[in-house]
């Protein structure tokens, strides 16, 4: 709870929650994670800390973008949203509030209700997203079927609307083929279209690029943006390309070793990232226009899970660590408008970095 | 389906198969004779143009006994293979669905019911339930159970894990919902390929049993026990015992031929090799 106290205040001790209404408009969040915390133990007492406080809000309509390296936290904590982590053996901490509701105190019955018709996921590997022995047609009516009184029939004529709506070449002929007879982008356009179903209010991408090969990821983001625009859900996508936050993103929280490290608009995270973390990051990105021997790497690993560093995450790699961030850990502030970030030092290192 | 029938396992086990069916379906057809009526001066003959295989110890038609033991052997061995697989996948799904105690105790109480050799665990059950036709289902499908238990929880530990049961629940479909419509498809290929390797052993269970007198009652015939009564006379009349072991054995390789041939060509590496 202490953390949860001081994070609501920014840099200049004024308490957080007004800034972040002011800037969403005075709108309440339609999600709101709390201090979630999420561990698994391991065998000799251990345990693998997934997640380790992490406060996020998402706004009705907004597309939140989630970065961060493999082993991050991300999709545990948006699982966790849709209570997709089994516990025992996890074990879970924190609250996350779905329309005011904390989610962590539902019934499993009240749990299905939300999924798939409030709350959807789209997953990282279409070829064994969908079931290889059924139809992907009955796939999709199946969760008309489960959320909405209506018919077989009507289902299956939602089904082919929704082909239609993915973008989905030859819809009718493609409605009762089996999950092998498509091409992997095909299928993340049955998965996207499973998602849409029943008009959910949320829609969780969890890498749903990152399986595809380029071409195929520029036509499904390309999707993604324009069901973006013309539906109000809110998307939160989880991915580790920068590129692909930049597309679709209007802003960004930057994950690490279960922590958020920085949230910020995109732009702004783009143009001025105040995170040493953040800034090694954007410096990876390989430029086009100048000439580049070698790319930037952030030194070292990402912490190992059961025995995090104490302090920082972030310091055994930062270049300006000091003993401060090895001894305390900075929690995350305000730090201008629609800026937030987790380090005693923001801003210290700016631009980019070169080799 | 062209290239199941390129594989000579189940071409052969399955041509087997399919002829004893026939047997068993066309039984009138096939003998002018009634398996009951008993003729003792005409007992033990010798295979003749009047009767194919020989009579027996009171003047029965062998081949007619062997093609109406046909129907009960198989209905049987069916009726049995069929309660296993229904309490097997059923309790095996759960388990490894649902793992933690649930798994732990519907296992031990397989891993006690594996304890028993199948055969003893039949004499039990037979000796309690006492023999009928209904009663031997029973007792030849029980020991059975456990090679579909342990099938369906195996295959469903494995697919419970992969992304597409993950993209159910998140639809919010239930579990049940989940192990039946998701599970259930995914796991009867695999039932096919025990079940036929496990209606062999339920043939060979009813001749065993029948064998040893818990086979169906007097003057029904089955299989196990054209043997049975035909054992005293093996030398002296040897068609009795010898042409119903025969089919008996027939039978049973019939079904492991199948099974064989079921495994090979529903084997995803297999399948990758040859083609």
């Amino acid at each position: 709870m202490k953390s949860q106290k001081d994070c609501n205040q920014d840099y200049n001790g004024r308490p957080m929650t007004e800034h972040k209404l002011a800037a969403a408009g005075k709108r309440a969040p339609l999600l709101e994670i709390r201090d979630l915390r999420i561990r698994f133990p391991i065998r000799g007492g251990a345990s693998v800390h997934a997640v380790n406080g992490i406060d996020l809000d998402l706004y009705p309509g907004e597309s939140l973008g989630v970065v961060g390296e493999s082993g991050c936290g991300k999709s545990v904590t948006f699982s966790s949203v849709m209570r997709l982590v089994a516990s025992p053996p996890a074990i879970i901490e924190g609250d996350i509030f779905f329309e005011g509701r904390n989610i962590m105190e539902m019934t499993t019955r009240e749990m299905r209700k939300i999924r798939g018709k409030k709350i959807t996921m789209i997953f990282q590997e279409p070829m064994t997203s969908l079931n290889p022995v059924m139809k992907i047609g009955y796939q999709i009516m199946e969760t008309l079927l489960l959320h909405e009184k209506i018919s077989k029939k009507a289902a299956a004529e939602r089904a082919l609307e929704l082909f239609k709506l993915v973008e989905i070449p030859d819809a009718e002929g493609r409605l009762w083929c089996y999950p092998h007879q498509l091409s992997g982008g095909l299928r993340q356009r049955v998965m996207i279209a499973m998602a849409l179903a029943c008009s959910p209010k949320i829609l969780l991408a969890d890498e749903p690029t990152t399986a595809l090969d380029v071409t195929i990821q520029a036509q499904v983001l390309d999707l993604l943006k324009r069901l973006q625009r013309e539906t109000s859900m809110s998307i939160v996508m989880i991915t580790h390309d920068l590129g692909v936050i930049a597309e679709l993103s209007k802003r960004v929280a930057v994950f690490y070793a279960g922590r958020v490290l920085e949230e910020a608009l995109t732009p702004e995270i783009f143009r001025n990232p105040l995170h040493p973390y953040t800034v090694g990051l954007l410096s990876c990105i390989p430029k086009i226009r100048t000439e580049q021997e070698r790319l930037y790497v952030i030194e070292g690993n990402i912490p190992d899970p059961t025995n995090l560093p104490t302090g920082c995450p972030f310091h055994p790699r930062c270049k300006i660590a000091t003993e401060k961030c090895r001894r305390e850990e900075p929690l995350k502030r305000r730090y201008s408008e629609n800026h937030y970030v987790a380090c005693h030092y923001p801003g210290k290192i700016t631009g980019k970095i070169t080799v | 389906m062209k290239s199941m029938l390129s594989n000579k396992f189940i071409v052969i086990g399955g041509t087997i198969i399919v002829l004893m069916l026939l047997i068993a379906i066309f039984a009138p057809l096939l003998t002018p004779y009634e398996y009951g009526t008993v003729n003792l001066p005409n007992k033990h003959q010798p295979p003749s143009s009047e009767h194919v295989m020989g009579t027996d110890l009171y003047g029965r038609d062998v081949w007619c006994r062997i093609v109406y033991g046909a129907r009960i052997s198989l209905y049987v061995s069916f009726s049995a293979v069929a309660i296993a697989i229904i309490f097997g996948s059923f309790f095996g799904i759960i388990a490894g669905y649902l793992k933690g105690v649930v798994d732990i105790v519907f296992s031990r109480v397989i891993d006690i019911m594996m304890a028993f050799p199948p055969l003893l665990l039949s004499l039990i059950l037979g000796a309690c339930l006492g023999t009928s036709l209904q009663n031997m289902t029973i007792y030849i499908g029980v020991p059975l159970i456990p090679m579909f238990f342990r099938v369906s929880r195996g295959v469903t530990l494995n697919i419970g894990e992969r992304t597409y049961i993950m993209a159910a629940k998140s639809i919010g479909s239930s579990r049940l919902r989940i192990m039946m419509k998701h599970i259930l498809p995914n796991v009867l290929p695999q039932i096919f390929v025990v079940l036929s390797l496990g209606m062999g052993g339920a043939i060979l269970a009813e001749a065993a049993l029948g064998f040893l007198g818990l086979g169906v009652p007097q003057p029904t015939p089955s299989w196990g026990l054209i043997v049975n009564e035909g054992k005293l006379y093996m030398f002296s009349a040897p068609w009795t015992t010898g042409f119903s072991g025969a089919f008996i054995a027939l039978t049973v390789l019939g079904f492991n031929l199948l099974g064989d041939g079921l495994r090979d060509f529903l084997d995803p590496k297999l399948k990758h090799l040859e083609s």
